[in-house]
């Protein structure tokens, strides 16, 4: 029953009486062909797709560098990062989905958006320890919807880390 | 948490600078020299005098105002002495130049302390008792002539706040108590209040300022302690301070007609400047940028939608072209600064190391005009003054040496910044001693760090002295660094191996360590700071008659003229400045196996190709940045490109095509994304792709890796 540690700046505790109605946006996604929702506070933007630029000797998971109106925007491949088996066949219409969080912008590719669904705060439960195929510490939470599990991404999680530079092989 | 007069005091350090710099030059003047009947009428002298005044008084009060106790102290001595010197106080006139230098390098070394909050060491106090002496000599001066300035005399104030200073949130009364509490209790201050202006009650608003204050107070009070309290308000608040009994008695042509310190003058001669955070001019650049990329999308639309080169609409497009690219330029010209600010520290530093080491040196400053990116200059602090220290330190002799080997007792040193090709070069030229070319020698190979076989390794020959600025096609002969002396341009391997061995980490050739100098932390840190500015650093030198270091910087960091190459595919940007010459790899001739060098062949990579005079390796940059083709099969005819690094390595480059020559706006991979190695940084193309910038010395890093040498 807890959003933080990635809950915006004005999420009141969840436990607060008075926040039994209160509610959260998410963007509805799509990575690998499986549903995620993303907390609509940390997008920025939607962009189409443009090819990212490969920066040599970075890990998959970096998808590489998009011109983001005249700054350089970093492009993490949601699949791989989360550990997914990409989608085949491969989405015709990607959309790279921008992120803010702390002052860091990065971009992840996903294979399209649908929706933005506000979800009361009590309907959302932590993560299960184990048991789901996403890697580890990505999840803020799940929660049920259309009759099945739609898993809440932690933004942090997608952002660029030091792993992504330098894989002793890793290049593309 | 915050401190709300962060912002604030930040503004007045920024403007310390910049009134430093101006006090710098008014003591140059002639009216500071030390000579009160040089050939200069007392106008001009008067000019200087204000000048410095005005620029010390302001920092003054400007301290006062934020607190800064010990900066407005400082300020408030000096000032005294300046007033002195205004007031034609002969003792105060014949105060040597240098005197005054070390009081303003006394200030700023203040100003750095209130900045830094770190306490002034008591060295520099020194400096501010001679000051103190001097003007009590001043004083005594005045009293030895009792009818100069009668005791009884007393200053008159009349301090009339307007309306607009109300607005403000000023108010007089703690003006006026600043004013009774100056000269300590139990002053007799008569101050009066006229209400003669007060208008009838009914027209009284909450802002009708229509009181004039008067006040007399002691003449044992300088006229400038007078004004402090009042230094923050402009010409709006009629403040008028005047000895009464003005009938004539002044010392000399009265002081009290001295134009006002922070009057309207003073503004009119500032230079009209606002202050913009780097940050959003580097946004401007951005979007001014997307511009252009927005201009070529449109003209690639136009051109799909069967518009015609020689339609309106295409001359429109060009009109907005050529008004995107001049917004650029405008926006590139924004950064940059005169060096002058920074000549005028190196000043500092230099007076404040002859001082330390007890040498005589005077600097001589040409070219501060030239103005170079804003970035570039706030890194070449470091390296400047280090150069400048060890031209004192090292290079400039003891006076008595100095004199016994024939030469003036007074070293001198010269900075000049010149535009040279696109680029700024930065001369440091003491002449002194010289390099010592056998002790650096003897001390790198104390250290181990002398080559193994100086002179026989070709392909990474340490020779430092490459010029910059030589065109990067035809180069037939490496040019020594003897040129600029009239000696024959004859380096011996063992000078060139002492030059390049002066920019190793470690190697200090001060006999002694010194106070100033001779850590160890040699001129490898000029070297290092240098090159992350994309600017290098060379060295000439004869001995007995001085050395001369040369630093060539570009323009801007931000813009970067670059090669653009295909590599496995995709496009690369390659700094032009690294590139020497570009050929066809297969009309290389490869290095005979059995060359001057194995050592170097086994360890460097297996493939030698022998260019001007040099084996050279050859690496596949698809190799070295481990990229895997995405188009078809390598190009038939592979480009060979010459690179060089600030270390004189070279290394061949073979990428798929050479596609263009431009000149690209450099920008950062962000802070989340540390530049892989090899990639220098990123730029966005006309097409508004994103191409990678390479790294020659990463490059060069990546070809003699041993993880490179394994994948190959």
């Amino acid at each position: 029953m807890t959003l933080s540690p990635n809950a915006p700046p004005t999420a009141t505790d969840p436990q607060a009486p008075f926040a039994a109605g209160s509610q959260d946006s998410y963007l509805i996604l799509s990575i690998a062909g499986e549903r995620f929702g993303l907390p609509a506070w940390a997008v920025r933007e939607i962009r189409g797709w443009t090819p990212p630029t490969p920066l040599p000797g970075a890990a998959h998971a970096l998808a590489g560098v998009v011109n983001l109106r005249g700054t350089i925007l970093p492009v993490i491949d949601a699949a791989l990062r989360l550990g997914l088996e990409p989608a085949s066949p491969a989405p015709t219409r990607p959309v790279i989905v921008v992120l803010e969080l702390d002052g860091t912008a990065c971009g992840v590719v996903a294979d399209r958006v649908s929706d933005i669904l506000a979800l009361p705060r009590q309907a959302i439960e932590q993560p299960p320890l184990s048991g789901h195929q996403t890697a580890p510490g990505s999840l803020l939470g799940i929660t049920l919807r259309d009759g099945g599990v739609l898993r809440l991404l932690a933004p942090r999680a997608l952002l660029p880390s030091p792993a992504d530079q330098r894989q002793p092989g890793g290049h593309q | 948490m915050e401190d709300p007069l962060g912002p604030i005091r930040a503004g007045f350090f920024l403007e310390c600078d910049e009134l430093l710099g101006a006090l710098d030059d008014a003591l140059a003047d002639a009216a500071f020299s030390g000579n009160p009947h040089g050939a200069r009428d007392d106008a001009g002298d008067d000019a200087a005098v204000h000048a410095a005044f005005r620029a010390v008084h302001s920092i003054k009060g400007g301290a006062a105002s934020l607190g800064l106790g010990d900066l407005a102290a400082a300020a408030h001595r000096f000032e005294t002495s300046l007033a002195a010197r205004r007031d034609g106080v002969a003792a105060a006139a014949a105060l040597p130049r240098t005197l005054w230098q070390g009081a303003a390098d006394h200030l700023a070394a203040a100003v750095g302390a209130a900045r830094t909050g770190v306490p002034l060491a008591a060295k520099g106090d020194a400096l501010a008792e001679a000051l103190a002496g001097a003007r009590m000599d001043a004083r005594g001066a005045v009293a030895e002539n009792p009818v100069a300035r009668p005791a009884s005399k007393a200053w008159q104030i009349r301090f009339s706040p307007d309306a607009a200073l109300e607005a403000r949130g000023v108010h007089p009364v703690p003006l006026l108590r600043a004013l009774t509490d100056l000269g300590g209790t139990g002053l007799a201050c008569d101050l009066a209040c006229d209400m003669s202006a007060l208008p009838p009650l009914d027209d009284i608003g909450a802002d009708t300022a229509a009181l004039t204050w008067s006040l007399a107070l002691p003449d044992t009070l300088a006229e400038a302690d007078i004004r402090a309290p009042f230094a923050f308000l402009d010409a709006e608040a009629a403040l008028q301070i005047f000895p009464s009994g003005a009938a004539g008695a002044a010392p000399k042509a009265t002081p009290e007609a001295a134009p006002e310190p922070t009057g309207a003058a003073a503004t009119t001669t500032a230079p009209q400047t606002i202050r913009v955070d780097l940050a959003r001019v580097d946004r401007l650049l951005n979007l001014a940028g997307e511009l252009l990329i927005g201009k070529s999308l449109l003209a690639t639309r136009m051109a799909e939608a069967g518009l015609s080169r020689s339609s309106a609409a295409q001359d429109a497009l060009d009109q907005l072209a050529a008004t995107c690219r001049t917004l650029q330029e405008s926006v590139v010209a924004l950064r940059s600064e005169p060096v002058k600010p920074l000549f005028q520290r190196m000043g500092r530093i230099l007076r404040e190391a002859a001082r330390a080491t007890g040498k005589e040196v005077s600097l001589s400053l040409s070219g501060e005009a030239t103005e170079l990116d804003r970035s570039v200059i706030e890194r070449l602090t470091e390296p400047l003054t280090h150069l400048i220290r060890n031209a004192v330190d090292h290079g400039i002799e003891p006076p008595e040496t100095r004199s016994a080997r024939g030469k003036p007792p007074e070293g001198r040193v010269s900075l000049t910044a010149t535009l040279r090709a696109g680029r700024v070069v930065i001369e440091v030229a003491d002449d002194g001693a010289g390099l010592d070319r056998a002790k650096i020698l003897a001390r790198g190979a104390a250290l181990g760090l002398m080559p193994p076989s100086p002179g026989t390794s070709p392909a990474w020959s340490p020779a430092a002295d490459r010029d910059p600025h030589r065109p990067a096609q035809g180069r037939t002969e490496p040019r020594t660094a003897f040129d600029t002396f009239d000696e024959p341009p004859l380096a011996t391997a063992d000078e060139r191996t002492a030059d390049s061995l002066l920019f190793r980490p470690g190697l200090s050739t001060a006999a002694e360590v010194t106070e100033l100098s001779g850590r160890g932390v040699g001129l490898d840190v000029v070297r290092t700071a240098l090159a992350s500015i994309g600017g290098r650093v060379s060295v000439t030198s004869r001995p007995g008659q001085g050395a001369r270091f040369t630093l060539s910087l570009p323009l801007t960091l931000s813009v970067l003229d670059v090669l653009l190459v295909r590599i496995a595919g995709r496009t690369f940007a390659l700094p032009q400045s690294a590139v020497i010459e570009t050929r066809l790899a297969e009309m290389l001739t490869p290095a005979a196996p059995t060359g001057t060098a194995p050592g170097v062949a086994r360890s460097v990579r297996d493939r030698l190709v022998a260019m001007h005079g040099r084996h050279v390796p050859l690496c596949a940059a698809c190799d070295l940045l481990r990229l895997t083709p995405t188009g078809p099969d390598t190009e038939p005819h592979p480009v060979a490109i010459l690179l060089t690094d600030e270390r004189d390595r070279w290394l061949a480059l073979s990428v798929d095509a050479i596609l263009d020559q431009t000149q690209v706006v450099m920008k950062g991979l962000g802070a989340a994304l540390d530049p892989a190695s090899g990639i220098a940084a990123a730029t966005i193309l006309n097409d508004g792709q994103v191409a990678l910038i390479l790294d020659p010395p990463g490059l060069m890093s990546l070809a003699s890796a041993p993880a490179a040498r394994n994948a190959a």
